[in-house]
């Protein structure tokens, strides 16, 4: 019979949706019904950015962790693969490279209780603190296997490389440094660093395209205010706040961010701009030196538990997690499609979730509280008004050719803005990083957004590197990812273009045109250097814990002294 | 229509015109999670979809050549079923056996007659968990079923369910353990008569917890390797040829991307890549003709991640995709699963645990 595809009706399906849902439950953490119940296949960020002649991809997984994970965060072994894409030009989304990321360990020695001959860091199955036991996850490696399209070949280009260890604190730390050698380290000192000639960090070599790569423990980069967010938006400058049991009302600026002292566990690699895009870049304008991003974990089918407690997989391997835009599926897609749009390809974005991109329903759950309306927080600020029939008028550019009569619908200038403004087809649309590898690294500034000036075919001319230009990690703080998501959806590309926002996006919920949720500033700063992302936080330091009156990631993220790092917050640390 | 065009004609439009765009991309594209593009050339004929494949699949090299058309008449032998891992035909073709893991009579075998409809059970139940395979001996009296799964005792910890072969009357009854099987975590098998006895090849691994292709005496005794080892990393379907040749679909075969079919020529142990796939379900099936001229491996589009039957030529090399026929259209599907050929007709048993309410058997002749 003739072939055809059945995607044809679920396209338009999913087109005809208008939906109800919303975001489901976290950030890019979290945020699918599958992932909440797998964290270790839970990609969390992307980030993709040009830096001293490589092209950096850094994938997180597994985050969300709170103080009771001190010693057992580690990647998945049992039949999944964590996978960077790379898809070259912007003709389509298929991969050019594929690095595949497989993670293994050694099974705990088994060891005699009576044997008194062996420690102290390897004391075997015997142990009970897993940094004393030698296994687990001080036991992980890994092995990268490149997969080159224009060739169809697969290499090992990394293999029995060591996962950074957890951090623990620094009580482990002295006990390694103390038995290790090499004086008094710091855990990045002596896993990252090189501190006794040593280091996580691996090189790929030159005949495999260069490069190196890191797996292990990171502080989370990403900021957001989950808990307002959650709580229908609560966000005390978009939507009025209701006391909290007691009387106790959140101020304003007393957001704090969900991810901060979080750690995740990350996989970064980097690879020359030459072998990320197939050639040497070319200065000027065009596609040609554009690569789009992502990353995925993908698991064997079926799960086999044995009765001695240990599980088996096999059969082919299933797509179960997926990242590159951060949000995307958290506030975008809705709560029925969450797991498939993880299960699927960003190239398939378009005909699957197209209705999602062109109907965002935040804008419905913003005009449902009377934002748009007279009086109303967005309307103030001139994001959009509402009019009769529910159609809520967004503001419009001449010079990008954008008007948005309705912010409802047929709102195309969210794929203009993750196209860089660049005529992309629609099967090359889709959910990934675009990374223009021509930027030169003196393009970073402190510019959060990138600003398409016109369409197509121009070159983003205006903050090049910046966010959604790649997401760098390699300032003291990330883009704000989430206003800016935010401000797109429920305001549109003209507001933001006309608000100015191109030099300086952070500060408040409404600072300058942006709606967010006020957390723009990280506690601490990301690495200049590879892997970026920030030692992971002990596991023992306060900081890492929320329980009530250890709270100390208060109010601008930073509580300062005194009273509040000693576990009593003031008031403005609820 | 350009670019420039397409988003003009987009500024110009309403949601309508949008989603017709939509529609066209997505018959373009397809759907799904699936693994880098193949490049293939797609020809039609009113009962078969012939695909000559002029690059690898999913990663590996496939094999060129022209395609064919093919002929084939398909029907649903049992459309109750819930979970259909693997089914073979009786050996005229007449009756279907299949595995599946229904959740009110249990994991097992069961079976539907020629007519089709409603399926009975052979046996369902404890000591059966994890059938992945089914075969069917010579005369057609004893069932074989690979079971992952099973072997444990609930009395005794100490007896760890590490999947045995067990032999199961064709008519129902309790079924017994293939002795030298246990332990050997089997998953996809296939019986052939050798010398007037049947020999029982399947795949799961050695004492030593490798995996490869093994074959024991359908009366029991100690397997034997085939080929064990690298390349094989997760070994599912197999099939023999007349002459002793041996298919085996790996689903997960190193870091690699898809699946591959290793052959193992009569009389070596050294599995060679032949044929690789896009992407597959599980458990692979493979099977041949009964003129030996022909692999057919249950798998899924690369792209749309869709049900298809791929068959290989052995002689050419070439490839072509069975959808369907005129009343059924299995690339609506997305869980292929096992396949086997009756021992004395070209008919073939295949299932889909998407098709139907919760799982379809199939009987397909060509």
């Amino acid at each position: 019979m003739l072939k055809h595809h059945s995607s044809i009706l679920a396209a338009l399906a999913a087109i005809s949706i208008t939906g109800f849902s919303s975001i489901a439950a976290a950030s890019s953490h979290s945020e699918a019904p599958g992932t909440a119940s797998d964290p270790e296949i839970d990609g969390t960020d992307t980030w993709a950015f040009v830096n001293n002649g490589n092209l950096v991809v850094v994938a997180g997984y597994n985050g969300l962790w709170d103080h009771a994970a001190p010693n057992y965060k580690k990647f998945a072994t049992n039949g999944v693969r964590y996978q960077i894409h790379i898809a070259r030009g912007a003709a389509d989304l298929d991969e050019d490279l594929i690095y595949i990321f497989e993670f293994s360990e050694a099974p705990y020695l088994q060891q005699n209780p009576a044997d008194l001959t062996k420690g102290p860091l390897n004391f075997g199955g015997k142990e009970f603190f897993s940094q004393l036991s030698g296994g687990g996850a001080w036991a992980q490696k890994y092995k990268v296997t490149k997969y080159d399209a224009k060739t169809n070949s697969y290499k090992t280009v990394a293999n029995n490389v060591s996962v950074a260890p957890p951090n623990v604190g620094p009580r482990t730390t002295g006990a390694y440094n103390a038995v290790l050698g090499g004086g008094e380290l710091t855990y990045e000192q002596r896993w990252v660093d090189g501190g006794v000639g040593k280091t996580v960090v691996a090189d790929i070599a030159a005949a495999d395209g260069g490069g190196k790569v890191f797996a292990g423990p990171r502080l989370d980069a990403f900021y957001v205010d989950l808990g307002s967010v959650f709580d229908l938006a609560g966000l005390p400058d978009v939507t009025p706040v209701a006391p909290f049991p007691g009387g106790l009302v959140r101020a304003q600026g007393a957001q704090r961010s969900s991810t901060a002292y979080r750690n995740i566990m990350a996989i970064a690699l980097s690879i020359p701009i030459a072998t990320a895009n197939g050639k040497a870049v070319t200065a000027g304008a065009g596609v040609d030196d554009l690569v789009g991003v992502w990353s995925t974990a993908n698991r064997q089918q079926i799960t086999l538990r044995r009765n001695d407690g240990s599980q088996e997989t096999v059969g082919p391997y299933r797509q179960v997690s997926r990242l590159g835009l951060p949000l995307i599926n958290e506030a975008v897609i809705g709560l029925q499609d969450k797991d498939r749009f993880n299960a699927t390809r960003p190239k398939h974005d378009v005909s699957l979730y197209g209705g999602y991109f062109l109907n965002p329903v935040i804008v419905r759950d913003a005009q449902g509280v009377g934002l748009y309306g007279a009086g109303g927080t967005l309307n103030a600020i001139g994001c959009g008004t509402e009019g009769a029939g529910g159609v809520i008028d967004g503001m419009d550019n001449a010079a990008l050719g954008i008007t948005i009569p309705d912010l409802r619908t047929n709102r195309t200038d969210i794929l203009t803005t993750i196209n860089l403004g660049y005529a992309i087809p629609l099967n090359a649309t889709g959910d990934v990083l675009r990374v223009d590898l021509s930027n030169p690294d003196d393009l970073l500034g402190n510019a959060n957004f990138s600003i398409p000036t016109s369409i197509a075919p121009n070159r983003v001319t205006e903050n090049r590197g910046a966010f959604p230009n790649g997401r760098r990690l390699n300032l003291d703080q990330e883009a704000d990812v989430t206003d800016i998501e935010v401000t797109l959806l429920l305001c549109g590309l003209p507001f933001m273009v006309d608000s100015g926002l191109a030099g300086a996006i952070g500060g408040g919920a409404i600072n300058g045109g942006v709606v967010g949720d006020r957390v723009s500033q990280l506690p601490y700063a990301n690495r200049k250097t590879f892997p970026y992302l920030s030692a992971p936080i002990a596991q023992s330091d306060i900081r890492a814990s929320t329980a009530p009156g250890n709270t100390i990631v208060c109010g601008d993220g930073t509580c300062g002294g005194g009273a509040e790092n000693n576990g009593t917050c003031p008031a403005d640390c609820p | 229509m350009t670019d420039a065009e397409l988003r003009g004609f987009w500024h110009r439009s309403g949601l309508l015109a949008v989603s017709a765009l939509f529609a066209v991309a997505a018959a373009n594209e397809g759907c799904g999670g699936d693994n880098p593009a193949q490049t293939t050339s797609t020809t039609t004929t009113t009962s078969t979809t012939t695909t000559t494949t002029t690059t690898g699949s999913g990663g590996g090299g496939g094999t060129g050549g022209t395609g064919g058309t093919m002929d084939a008449d398909m029907s649903a032998a049992a459309e109750d079923v819930f979970f259909p891992l693997d089914a073979t035909p009786g050996p005229d073709g007449d009756t279907i056996y299949f595995t599946a893991l229904d959740p009110t009579k249990g994991a097992g075998v069961y079976k539907a007659g020629p007519a089709g409809g409603a399926s009975t059970v052979v046996r369902a139940g404890d000591p059966y968990a994890s059938p992945f395979g089914i075969a069917i001996g010579s005369d057609g009296t004893k069932l074989y079923v690979a079971d992952v799964g099973a072997g444990a005792d609930p009395m005794n910890d100490a007896v760890l369910d590490s999947g045995q072969i067990f032999v199961q009357a064709a008519t129902g009854g309790d079924p017994t353990v293939l002795a030298g099987t246990a332990g050997t975590k089997p998953r996809g098998l296939e019986v052939v008569d050798e010398k007037g006895a049947d020999q029982v090849y399947f795949t799961g691994r050695d004492a030593k917890g490798d995996f490869g292709v093994f074959k024991i005496p359908a009366a029991g005794g100690s397997p034997t390797a085939v080929s064990v080892g690298a390349p094989f990393v997760d070994p599912s379907g197999v099939a023999i040829a007349d002459k002793g040749d041996v298919y085996v679909a790996d689903a997960a075969p190193g870091a690699k991307l898809g699946a591959i079919i290793y052959k193992i020529t009569a009389g070596d142990k050294v599995a060679k890549e032949f044929v690789t796939l896009g992407d597959v379900g599980y458990p692979v099936g493979v099977a041949l003709d009964a003129a030996n001229s022909k692999l057919l491996i249950s798998a899924l589009d690369a792209s749309a991640r869709t049900d298809q039957v791929v068959v290989v030529d052995l002689a050419t090399g070439t490839q072509s995709i069975f959808i369907g026929d005129a009343d059924t259209d299995i690339s609506k599907f997305h869980e292929p699963a096992g396949l086997h050929r009756a021992k004395n007709k070209d008919v073939f048993a295949w299932s889909d645990s998407t098709a139907g309410k919760a799982g379809t058997v199939f009987k397909i002749n060509f």
